[in-house]
């Protein structure tokens, strides 16, 4: 007992320090409270492929939610659903993408174990995409982006265009965010949420860092194939371009065709064989009457063959023009999409230097007379007066738009929330539905290093 | 944005072969070396062979309307250029073989990342050659690897080709006297003839559902310079025109310009799709 009570006050004091140490290693050692908060999955992939990823490399934490939230609820009952999915646990490490991420930052408001936040692809500042997406414009209940498929596949009407269905996609991803409405009216460009999140009382009081995605040219196809083949490579491209190269090169024989008759062939040949009844010598003008019926009957001999040449010419050129159609709508599409992304945020004016080729002055003239013949001449000058400018080769400056960076659904600044952590994390190449992919080495990168304290220790999780 | 300057420049020149090719690829830091097709050679019975420039864009048909059309669709006039190396081979058979090869674009627009309008195909699924041999078309990006691969050889085609040979003839000079007979005698035959100027003559085809195309003729160069096709209601549908230099002998050709037309569904307005080439180094020899 004595001796007990003698080495009572060395435990103690020696237990203390390792009673300390032990808090601390015990502190890291255990996994990490998280909730990983998808966004809706008209719009997100979810969590899946990221937290399997993390957890191979080792990472140990614990995700909260044990089932997913119900976004039909609205931001702030989401929010409630998912505090109540996190009960009494502390020192929570929120994780969230898209829609989401709105409904982590309310819900860091009112809940003190939420601690830090990732925002990966979060419309913070609210999204012009969904906006566009999900209000009526006009009278007809269609939203502007349900007008601007409505105008593209007017355009495909009857051209038998093959897109791969990825118009279909892009469509059918548009009318699912006009059909959740009710809820996705939380998160577009001006709502009363994003207002009130954005409020100064109301910015995060935790630490957050922001991942923000872009993509350098923005491809729809690249866009929807993430969208429906998170796991595959670029279905829709890939589809797409063999399409296009394939019908490309249907059109392209039929030029070469063209091209040869029109200048060795059909009319060379004709004329050939009308020069074959010419006499050689200078016809006497009482025999020109007889050669010209001679010619007259040749020609009129080869009516079905020249009827038939100019038709197959026709045809060919309305193939070529059903071809640039179907470009062009999808062209369109993507120009329609972007300047509607960029509602609320910047465009750039950029001058740009661009090459011209026209004609030599006398090929002008040649050119305008031709077009002039045809019935299609609209300016109000003569071809004297238009040919006088014809430059052969140039140079003009022309200004050019360029889009804010964007992942194909939010832009940079709208992805961008001030007071993070950290300097924000660009997702380099990777677009809305790729920002919670696996497969971007650069999302795998930025959480690795949130993970191991990059940004600080708010947001460590363990091995 | 005002574009009525740069296109009232634009204006004519221009030819379609390899444009189609073309238009989807990347121009290339460095010009590569054209590769030798066996098929590719001067035993063809027609060997033609150019370099290509192209230029694509979309603006309002009528000039004028340009800043009518919604913004889209004025983005969509920021002209895109590719250039390309062509060769091609008329076999005896009626087969073709041909080889693309993209070249370097001289003054390339350097258009910031992020220019809205511009047509956008990820790298890997840019053509940077196309062969065409034994009736397939394949398509290589600039890693060398297989795009695409394509049957061709429909028996059409073939017997068109076949058909061209056939038609190689000596040429027989007409003078202008001539000339005008040979157009009389388009009139006697009841072709409907209009002269443009005294080079041109165009002829009025109509066809029985009502729709009709116009040809121009090059009676000085005995070459078609263009055919312009009409719906039944007169509405211009599509246009091509080609450009040439040279004699009757042996006519160039320089360019060439396709124009189709449609209405945009967003502003209503007509606007026209256009490709517009120069070609140089053109080459179309007979080996008959």
């Amino acid at each position: 007992m004595k001796n007990n009570k003698i080495n009572f006050p060395f435990l103690r004091f020696s237990l203390i320090p390792l009673m300390i140490s032990g808090f601390f290693i015990t502190s890291y050692a255990q996994e990490r409270n998280t909730v990983w908060i998808r966004g809706v999955s008209i719009n997100s992939n979810g969590w899946e492929e990221v937290k399997s990823e993390m957890i191979l490399r080792g990472y140990d934490f614990n995700d909260l939610m044990n089932t997913s939230f119900d976004p039909s609820l609205g931001v702030v009952a989401a929010a409630d659903q998912v505090e109540g999915m996190i009960g009494n646990e502390g020192d929570v490490l929120g994780i969230a993408h898209d829609y989401g991420g709105i409904v982590l930052r309310d819900l860091q408001l009112q809940d003190p174990s939420i601690t830090a936040m990732i925002l990966d692809g979060v419309p913070n500042q609210g999204s012009s995409g969904i906006l566009g997406a999900i209000q009526n414009d006009g009278p007809n209940s269609l939203s502007r982006a349900q007008k601007l498929v409505q105008a593209v596949n007017l355009i495909r009407e009857g051209d038998d265009c093959n897109n791969c269905g990825f118009i279909e996609a892009f469509e059918s991803w548009i009318d699912e965010m006009e059909g959740a409405e009710d809820f996705l009216n939380d998160v577009q460009q001006g709502s009363p949420i994003i207002e009130n999140l954005n409020s100064p009382a109301n910015l995060p009081s935790v630490p957050f860092a922001i991942l923000w995605g872009s993509v350098d040219e923005l491809s729809l196809t690249s866009l929807m194939s993430s969208r429906a083949f998170p796991s595959d490579s670029d279905y829709f491209t890939e589809c797409f371009t063999e399409t296009l190269y394939r019908e490309r090169q249907e059109a392209k024989d039929a030029t070469v065709i063209a091209t040869i008759n029109n200048t060795q062939g059909f009319f060379g040949n004709l004329l050939s064989a009308a020069a074959s009844i010419i006499p050689a010598a200078a016809a006497d003008p009482t025999q020109v009457t007889g050669i010209i019926a001679s010619i007259g009957s040749l020609l009129s001999d080869s009516r079905d063959r020249i009827t038939n040449q100019i038709q197959a010419i026709k045809q060919e050129n309305a193939e070529l023009a059903r071809i640039l159609r179907c470009e062009l709508s999808n062209q369109l599409l993507a120009a329609e999409w972007q300047l509607l992304l960029m509602s609320n945020s910047a465009l750039e004016e950029v001058e740009v230097e661009v090459q011209i080729f026209g004609d030599d002055y006398d090929e002008c003239i040649t050119q305008c007379g031709v077009d002039m013949a045809w019935g299609d001449w609209d300016m109000d000058l003569t071809c004297e007066e238009f040919c006088a400018d014809e430059v052969e080769i140039g140079t003009e400056i022309i200004t050019v738009f360029v889009a804010d960076p964007n992942d194909g659904l939010l832009t940079r600044s709208e992805q961008q929330l001030d007071g993070a952590a950290a300097e924000p994390f660009h997702l380099i190449e990777t677009n809305h539905f790729q920002e919670t992919s696996r497969l971007k080495d650069v999302v795998n990168d930025a959480f690795v290093d949130l993970f191991e304290g990059g940004a600080g220790a708010a947001f460590i999780v363990p091995k | 944005m005002d574009f009525s300057n740069y296109y009232q420049k634009f204006w004519p020149a221009a030819f379609l072969l390899a444009i189609m090719t073309c238009a989807l690829a990347c121009s290339k830091d460095d010009a590569k070396p054209f590769p030798p097709l066996s098929q590719v050679s001067g035993d063809c019975p027609i060997n033609m062979s150019y370099e290509v420039t192209t230029a694509a864009f979309t603006q309002a048909a009528d000039q004028d309307e340009q800043t009518e059309l919604t913004p889209a669709e004025q983005v969509l006039a920021y002209p895109t250029f590719t250039r390309c190396s062509v060769d091609v081979c008329i076999e005896v058979n009626g087969t073709m073989s041909a080889s693309v090869q993209m070249l370097a674009l001289e003054n390339e627009p350097n258009y910031p990342k992020g220019t809205i309008g511009l047509p956008v195909i990820p790298d890997k699924y840019m053509v940077d050659r196309v062969e065409i041999n034994g009736g397939t078309a394949t398509h290589y990006n600039s890693q060398g690897e297989v795009i695409e691969t394509q049957i061709l050889g429909d028996a059409s085609s073939i017997d068109f080709y076949s058909k061209i040979i056939e038609d190689m003839v000596d040429f027989v000079p007409l003078n202008a006297e001539q000339m005008s007979w040979v157009i009389e005698g388009f009139k006697e035959a009841g072709f409907d003839m209009t002269p443009i100027n005294d080079d041109l003559e165009m002829l009025t085809q109509p066809f029985a559902d009502g729709s009709y195309s116009k040809v121009v003729l090059d009676k000085k160069l005995r070459v078609i310079r263009g055919q312009a096709d009409y719906d039944p209601s007169g509405k211009l549908l599509t246009k091509s025109s080609m450009t040439f230099t040279g004699e009757a002998e042996n006519p160039i050709v320089t360019g060439h310009k396709f124009v189709a037309y449609l209405t945009s569904p967003y502003s209503q307005k007509r606007m026209a799709m256009t490709r517009r080439s120069r070609i140089e180094n053109f080459s179309l020899t007979k080996n008959q």
